[in-house]
Formats: structure tokens, C-alpha cells, sequence
């Protein structure tokens, strides 16, 4: 899954066969493609792996907060607004980060087996 | 061996691919008359979701879609052995899948995943929106002030996504939408015609010049038609059959 430059080459765009994010992996080959229920078998464990809880609901009162949070801690002296804002709160942009960074991927690992077997559909 | 893992539908008689897969295997084929599947032997009968497991999957379909059409199976599905590959799915399935080989033959998937720079993103809506602004560090209005950076930054996926996805639109036969994580400005996979993939890729590269610097892009592909496979897309056998 290495991200070759294979193909294009530009500054802007990571360009590779396949998604260098374990996230876009998971999204495309264990949530998509053809499925024959009866013969799937999948033990989902440990640290590695993998229940996805990405998805960002943006219209939700935690989003709200969050997003009120990383704007209010914004340091805009590292911007061209510099002049038109108030300059208080100097040196603070480094945490503004982690406010909203800590819950953008949380890839659970569990210890949960989760074995389907469905019968089959058709 | 103790099992086989299929990874795909392909056609038969299709050169396999040289990587390895999941275990270090480097797959095989399973024909059946018109179509055959792209197989792994397995020492074991049940797959683990590692990482590595998930990677040499994909990078077995990746390799394979670079000679052929593959109609690419969702990761974990093991059968005992060649027989029942044959009998239990490609034999009762084998108008579908033909169908579905016919239908995407040479098209490919391409995801785009664009997120924004989170302190580039904030300082342009507080540049931009007066009423973030005047509610930025006021106590007690916190929710007020979220809400207007919620909709100040779906405004802006909208309309720095519309230029590409015009621009792109008469290349892509089909698309879907991607989850939307933390400062998504765009995740999505476009049903490419090799044909058109330069032409696409050009219109992609030119939009992310475009957002540099305050939006990171990536594009992976020439991949498997992974978000556009299904079953049901082939027409259901007749009633009376």
C-alpha cells in the first residue's frame, strides 16, 4: 500500500494504487464488493483492527462544541486577520490541534470476534 | 491447506497477477466455463481483519485490475476448497457474474479523499463571516458559535467541491459519496473509463492545485469497481426458471 508516484507526479495530489489510510481500506474491502453472506468468516481482533468510527455527524450539539472550541482557541497572529482581530491568546495555536484531532479517527481495536454467518440471501 | 479465500471474479484465462497475497500465497484461478475466480490458499479457515491481511487483499485485486476486468469480493470470504468455489458459487452465480464482468469491463475505481487544513479552514471562516467573528470568545455562546462554523464549513465543501465534480462530470460513468470524516471537504469514488482515467486524472490533479495549502488530496486507483459491485445489479433470474 506504499504510495507510489506511479503515473502522475504532482505537489498537491498524493497519488497511489490504492489508499495509503487504513480508514479508506477498511471502507472499500470490508464494507464493499461482492458478499456472499454464508461464506463470510472474519475474526475482527485485537489492537490492529477495526471498527471505524469516523463518520462526523456535523450537525450535532458535540460537533457544535468542538468546532466553537477549535475556532475559539484559534491564534489568528499566525494569519492575515492578525490586524483586524484582537490580538490576544498569542502562542496558543499549537494546542488548537488536538482539539479537534483527537476525535477525528478513532479506530477502535477491540478484543470483540465478530464472526458472520449469515445464511445465505440468494 | 486447509481453506481457500477468494478474492475476485475475473475472466478466465487472465494472467495472475505476481504479488503476493494475504499469507505470502501468491494467488491462482478457479474457472468455471465463462468466468473464474482469483483464489489464495489458506493454511487456516477463517480470516484475521490485520492490517497486513487487509493490505494483501487489496493489493492482489490492485495488481489484478492492471490486466483485467475483476470484480472484487468483500475481504473474508473463505471456502473449503476449490470444489466448493466452483459448485456453491461461481456454477449457481455464473450469469450475474458474467453479466457483471461484461457490464464493468473496463472501468475502474478512483477514490478522491480531500480533507482541509484544520487552522487554514477555521482562520478563513472567521475571515470571511462576520458573525463568527463577533461571537468568537463569547461566553455562553458557545453553541451559537459552533453552529455558524458548522454551517460556514458546508457552505465551503459545497462549493469548492462543485468546480471538479463539473468539470469531471461527463468522465465518470458513476459515483458515490464517501463517509465524511473530521474536515472533510471531499470523499468519493468515481466508476472511471480506462479511456478517460488521464483526462480525469488531470481535471483532479489541476482542482487539488487549486485548494494547495489548505486542503490535503489524495486519489488511489486504478482499483476494482469495489463501491459499485453488486449482485442485484445483474437482472434476476426469470420467475419461471
Amino acid at each position: 500500500m506504499a504510495v507510489a508516484t506511479r503515473g502522475t507526479s504532482s505537489n498537491y495530489l498524493q497519488r497511489g494504487p490504492s489508499p495509503s489510510g487504513l480508514v479508506d481500506v477498511v471502507d472499500l474491502i470490508l464494507d464493499k464488493g461482492l458478499v456472499i453472506d454464508a461464506y463470510v468468516r472474519v475474526s475482527v481482533i485485537g489492537i490492529e483492527v477495526l471498527t471505524i468510527d469516523a463518520r462526523i455527524v456535523v450537525a450535532s450539539v458535540d460537533t457544535y462544541l468542538r468546532f466553537a472550541e477549535a475556532v475559539n482557541r484559534l491564534d489568528l497572529t499566525q494569519t492575515e486577520l492578525a490586524g483586524i482581530e484582537e490580538l490576544r491568546g498569542g502562542g496558543k495555536e499549537k494546542e488548537t490541534k488536538g482539539a479537534v484531532e483527537g476525535i477525528k479517527e478513532g479506530i477502535r481495536g477491540n478484543g470483540k470476534k465478530r464472526e458472520k454467518q449469515r445464511s445465505s440471501g440468494r | 491447506v486447509a481453506a481457500v479465500v477468494v478474492y475476485g471474479v475475473v475472466e478466465p484465462g487472465t494472467r495472475l497477477p505476481r504479488t503476493a497475497g494475504i499469507d505470502g500465497v501468491r494467488p491462482r484461478l478457479v474457472e468455471a466455463r465463462t468466468v473464474a475466480a482469483l483464489v489464495g490458499d489458506l493454511e487456516r479457515d477463517e480470516l484475521l481483519a490485520r492490517r497486513r491481511d487487509l493490505t494483501a487483499h487489496m493489493d492482489v485485486l490492485t495488481a489484478a485490475t492492471e490486466r483485467t476486468t475483476v470484480l472484487p469480493m468483500q475481504f473474508g470470504v473463505v471456502m473449503a476448497g476449490d470444489d466448493e468455489v466452483r459448485e456453491d458459487f461461481l456454477e449457481p452465480l455464473e450469469e450475474r457474474l458474467r453479466d457483471l464482468l461484461d457490464r464493468f469491463e473496463n472501468l475502474v475505481e478512483m477514490r478522491l479523499s480531500a480533507r482541509y487544513d484544520e487552522q487554514e479552514l477555521l482562520a478563513e471562516i472567521v475571515a470571511t463571516d462576520g458573525r463568527v467573528q463577533r461571537l468568537r470568545g463569547a461566553a455562553g455562546r458557545e453553541l451559537a458559535l459552533g453552529e455558524l462554523v458548522a454551517d460556514a464549513y458546508q457552505r465551503l465543501c459545497a462549493r469548492d467541491a462543485r468546480p471538479l465534480l463539473e468539470a469531471i462530470g461527463t468522465l465518470v460513468e458513476d459515483e458515490v459519496s464517501g463517509d465524511g470524516r473530521e474536515w472533510n471537504l471531499l470523499t468519493a469514488s468515481f466508476l472511471v473509463r480506462r479511456s478517460n482515467r488521464a483526462a480525469f486524472e488531470r481535471h483532479v490533479e489541476r482542482w487539488a492545485e487549486t485548494n494547495a495549502g489548505r486542503a490535503t488530496c489524495e486519489l488511489a486507483g486504478p482499483m476494482p469497481p469495489y463501491s459499485f459491485v453488486d449482485l442485484e445489479l445483474a437482472p434476476p433470474e426469470a420467475a419461471w426458471a
